[in-house]
């Protein structure tokens, strides 16, 4: 594990845009090493800069100041643009904004296309991705007639067949309702554990990043927390000065626990809960 | 009462083969001043059923009525309605879509708060005056804000200020499709707070949109859960969340507290049903779990 080449490498990477009142800067001196395979939660509040963080990571956006490196490959290389995103592939928040084409396979396969993947190998990507996302049955439909749930399984089939090393997820599930969040959860951490696909989400409910194994916070263009679920989301007050607040677990977890429950602290997750109030002697 | 549904159907593109009945005989109505929560997976119907209250679908089958007047032209109404008074209707009723801020247009904020106001036709001194009270009803200030561009804003500012630009028709009623998606935290504590004030100290009758029951819990007075366009089950939050299994096949999330005591009922624990805050959920594992391990030895 110690030799493998960092997926994502980010050197001093900073990001201004213009506007009529002069530049802003949305990212300043993120230092920052992402490994193959690691599932990683990206939260700050509204402004903080991590979608602007995720999109340099993919390419669509070019660090002004300082260096990223997906996969070793600089990405303001533009020969290295295509790999760049054949390796990290992007899903947005709204599904409605991706779809392409007028059915679920020919979406699927608008990346191999662009690839010029050889037609027999195509019909074989796309169908495995098809499957891997629960959708083999709706090959031969309307992509806009989907469910949000279905059409964000359909972004990430799109990826999923140009093979990635990481998806990268602004704010995935966000339009989705209960059932379909965790119909996408689900099958994102089997990708994560079972095809060691590395996820970075972006997301706004901290219950969802208590899922991942590594949690980096983002207020005001800096990184300021780097560490494991249990302790940055345990901290209701650090959590608070950057705007955010413990998940719903956390919070339950933290009124047991000013019940003298025994409660070992670091209960994020509603499952770690669970299975501490079952193990009270 | 504000707005009588009857019988509604909607069937999007009837006769052809994409034919999709979006409302299957959806009847409720809501009083002047209340704030009613509508709950439902993707797909239930429930945007369709927003666009239905101001006028933006017309009924397939059956009525929307809104302050005594029929909407929609197949509506059971003896005449047909001219589009100037559906016009006025929808300056009665604010509606504030999903990302409201994708719709801002204008050069400044001023301009931008003040589109709805000046069509309405109302003189610049009270285009101003509503102006002034909608940023400040959304805690925007008027001086510091109204020459600068509404795209220079945090997401978090730009979505209030969409919903000023509501707020200055004065609106009897606001219907907010999901308004807190996308919002940090804070953002969404206090988009929520604005129209809580509103409509605790101005009587606004208030629509809401969720997926997250939280928002619900404290604020409306009822709750309504669609489900494959119909209402599968309504009443008080209190009522509503105490019915875990029935949400779950609903599509619907469970507040928290809730989510922990149906998972520990399901492991054997017996907590009384009904309780539905943190406190409540809380105090009640307190009282029952630790005795019942006692009682196993």
């Amino acid at each position: 594990m110690e030799n493998m080449k960092p997926l994502i490498k980010a050197i001093k990477a900073g990001y201004q845009y213009g506007s009529p009142s002069g530049p802003i800067t949305a990212l300043e001196g993120v230092d920052l090493t992402i490994s193959p395979g690691e599932h990683v939660a990206l939260i700050g509040p509204n402004g903080s800069g991590k979608s602007t963080l995720l999109k340099l990571f993919n390419a669509l956006l070019y660090p002004t100041t300082g260096e990223m490196l997906v996969s070793g490959r600089d990405t303001s290389d533009p020969d290295a643009l295509w790999e760049i995103r054949r390796d990290c592939g992007m899903v947005f928040q709204n599904p409605d904004n991706q779809i392409v084409a007028t059915t679920v396979e020919e979406d699927v396969a608008f990346g191999l296309e662009n690839l010029q993947v050889p037609t027999a190998e195509m019909r074989e990507r796309v169908d495995e991705a098809l499957e891997t996302m629960e959708l083999s049955d709706w090959a031969q439909h309307a992509p806009h007639l989907l469910s949000g749930g279905q059409k964000q399984r359909v972004a990430l089939a799109g990826i999923m067949a140009m093979r990635p090393r990481c998806l990268l997820l602004d704010e995935a599930t966000s339009q989705l309702d209960p059932r379909e969040k965790s119909e996408v959860m689900q099958i994102l951490q089997h990708l994560n554990r079972k095809e060691g696909i590395a996820l970075i989400n972006v997301t706004h409910f901290l219950e969802e990043a208590a899922l991942a194994d590594r949690v980096i916070v983002l207020y005001r263009g800096e990184i300021v927390k780097d560490g494991f679920p249990y302790t940055i989301l345990d901290d209701s007050k650090e959590l608070g000065k950057w705007c955010l607040e413990p998940p719903p677990a956390a919070k339950l977890a933290k009124n047991l626990k000013n019940r003298d429950a025994p409660i070992s602290s670091g209960v994020v997750t509603m499952e770690k809960l669970v299975e501490q109030i079952c193990s009270w002697k | 009462m504000f707005l009588e549904i009857n019988d509604l159907h909607h069937i999007y593109m009837p006769g052809t083969p994409f034919e999709v009945k979006a409302l299957k005989g959806v009847s409720f109505s809501v009083h002047h001043g209340e704030f009613v929560g509508i709950m439902g997976g993707t797909g239930s119907g429930k945007s369709t059923l927003l666009q239905h209250l101001n006028g933006l679908l017309e009924p397939t089958r059956g009525t929307v009525c809104v302050n005594g007047e029929y909407l929609g032209e197949k509506s059971k109404k003896p005449k047909n309605r001219s589009t100037r008074s559906l016009k006025e209707l929808r300056t009665r009723i604010g509606m504030v879509f999903q990302y409201p801020e994708h719709q801002l247009f204008a050069e400044n904020i001023y301009q931008e708060v003040a589109y709805g106001p000046i069509n309405q036709g109302l003189s610049i001194e009270e285009v101003e005056i509503r102006v002034k009270q909608a940023l400040s009803q959304v805690a925007l200030d008027y001086e510091e804000l109204k020459e600068r561009s509404p795209f220079q804003l945090s997401g978090g500012q730009m979505r209030r200020v969409a919903l000023a630009g509501v707020l200055s028709m004065e609106p009897e009623a606001l219907i907010l499709d999901e308004p807190t998606s996308g919002l940090d935290p804070q953002g969404r504590r206090e988009l929520l707070k604005y129209v809580e004030a509103l409509h605790r100290d101005k009587g606004l009758t208030v629509i809401m949109v969720t997926h997250h029951p939280q928002e619900l819990l404290n604020r409306a007075d009822r709750i309504l859960v669609v489900h494959c366009g119909e209402i599968q089950l309504s009443g008080t939050p209190r009522e509503v969340f105490s019915c875990p299994e029935k949400l779950k096949q609903l599509d619907v999330e469970m507040p928290a507290p809730v989510q922990l005591a149906e998972e520990l009922r399901q492991k054997g624990y017996p907590l009384r049903r009904g309780l539905i805050t943190e406190d409540e959920v809380c105090e009640e594992i307190v009282r029952v779990v630790p005795s019942l391990h006692e009682g196993r030895g």
